[in-house]
């Protein structure tokens, strides 16, 4: 900052602290008021106005790959085929059994008198990016308001044959939608161990790698937890429908001094081969 | 000074759209090249502090708009980022390897320690580095190495992105 003691130098020099300073105070209270979530809809058009860039980008790139993987696809195609053979005959070993346990279902629902399974409505999306900011783990879908979707909206995927919990719509724009998914640190649902029907809360670790947390489960439920349980989503809080799966119990973390024990749990999506998900809209869903 | 913040906004912009599609795919430890950080450097320490804050006020606005992170938080700490370095315009010979990897890591360090000083007012809403997460150190080796390339890169799009002789 070179103004020695000339008055134009120092004039620029001034008007250069005044605008950091407007500059700063702007953008520190766009932050204090976004993080207060008072600026939604200044999102929603900065999203919507650059998501057809960065939908054509995808498209050229995934073009290029897919033209490029072609050959290995095909080797992968008919692996898949083979094993796809093998399952379609285990599936109708198990079919058999299946429609007896249907059968004995339906007739405990009619003894419950359960309502019928709520009929969810899926939109389904393709991931074309990822956050550009390396601190945030939000995913990019191809689908926005345009096709039905908002905020909060829970976010599933077909997996290995399972439907399992990826995370939730933070960002609905109108070509494309942000959302966050369930190892972001952000991330809180509430849920329950399929088995023991025991509660607790989900919350990400912000890796997929790393394990997510179930904390604020009854210590009562220590000895009936066991690697590998199923936990599923809960249906409290109304964002997540129950019975989503989230994940396995993988670690069990059980303290005496504290009033509720934890365990860790592998999510059921591998999000490093996900391409494709499922976006519920709980609200359009028939009851 | 308008053009070159213009131009610089939107080579960010379509870094930053990049950084999301493209280079997601071949990220190191979940992290990618800060590309637009990279950009706002170059124009920052070419034009100067006015310029500079200027840049990194727009271009982290747009990043705020493409990102889950909340509207602010990238547009407050790139301003800081591009006042910053625009303070050193003039300061060294701008050489063509190690000023820009020194500029870039530099920049990529004040980045993160405003996220942490952020994080500490605003808590869980503004995420901070963890010194010993890999990202923040894949992030900044990464920024570091690619400088010196996407400066020349830039040098070609100087009419655009550097101001005239008086500035």
């Amino acid at each position: 900052m070179a103004f020695n003691g000339d008055p134009r130098g120092k004039g620029r020099f001034t008007a250069e602290v005044y605008v950091f300073i407007a500059l700063s105070l702007v953008s520190f209270s766009i932050l204090l008021f976004s993080t207060r979530s008072f600026i939604v809809d200044f999102r929603d058009v900065g999203l919507s106005l650059f998501s057809g860039i960065r939908g054509s980008i995808y498209g050229v790139s995934s073009f290029v790959s897919r033209t490029v993987l072609s050959v290995q696809e095909l080797a992968t195609l008919r692996r898949e085929y083979a094993e796809l053979t093998d399952r379609m005959i285990r599936y109708e070993q198990l079919e058999r059994t299946s429609t007896e346990i249907r059968r004995e279902n339906n007739r405990l629902r009619e003894q419950l008198g359960f309502a019928e399974t709520l009929q969810l409505k899926y939109v389904p999306a393709q991931i074309t990016g990822r956050d550009p900011d390396n601190l945030f783990s939000a995913l990019v879908i191809n689908k926005g308001k345009r096709d039905g979707l908002d905020n909060n909206m829970p976010v599933i995927a077909y997996q290995s044959g399972i439907q399992a919990l990826v995370g939730k719509v933070v960002q609905a724009g109108q070509f494309e939608s942000l959302i966050i998914p369930v190892y972001d640190l952000n991330f809180y649902a509430s849920a329950r161990l399929a088995d023991s029907r025991y509660e607790g809360l989900i919350e990400g670790q912000g890796n997929p790698e790393t394990a997510l947390l179930m904390r604020a489960i009854p210590k009562r439920a220590r000895d009936e937890i066991n690697y590998g349980d199923q936990i599923i989503s809960s249906g409290i809080g109304g964002v997540y429908p129950a019975g989503i799966i989230i994940g396995r119990v993988s670690g069990i973390l059980y303290q005496e001094y504290e009033t509720s024990m934890a365990v860790e749990l592998e999510s059921a999506v591998d999000f490093s081969r996900l391409e494709y998900v499922f976006v519920i809209d709980v609200e359009s869903s028939d009851g | 000074m308008g053009k070159n913040v213009i131009w610089a906004t939107i080579f960010a912009l379509l870094a930053a759209i990049l950084q999301s599609t493209l280079l997601s795919r071949l990220a190191i430890y979940h992290a990618v090249p800060d590309i637009a950080l990279g950009i706002l450097v170059f124009s920052a320490y070419n034009n100067g502090t006015m310029t500079g804050q200027l840049t990194g006020f727009s271009s982290g606005l747009l990043l705020d708009f493409l990102s889950a992170a909340p509207l602010g938080l990238n547009t407050f700490v790139r301003t800081i980022v591009g006042a910053s370095v625009g303070l050193m315009k003039g300061t060294f010979f701008l050489d063509t390897l190690l000023l820009p990897m020194a500029l870039c890591g530099g920049a990529t360090l004040i980045k993160a320690l405003f996220f942490w000083i952020l994080h500490l007012l605003f808590a869980s809403a503004v995420p901070a580095y963890a010194a010993q997460s890999p990202i923040l150190w894949v992030e900044f080796a990464l920024n570091t190495l690619i400088a010196p390339f996407l400066f020349a890169l830039l040098k070609l799009f100087k009419p655009l992105l550097v101001e005239g002789r008086d500035g």
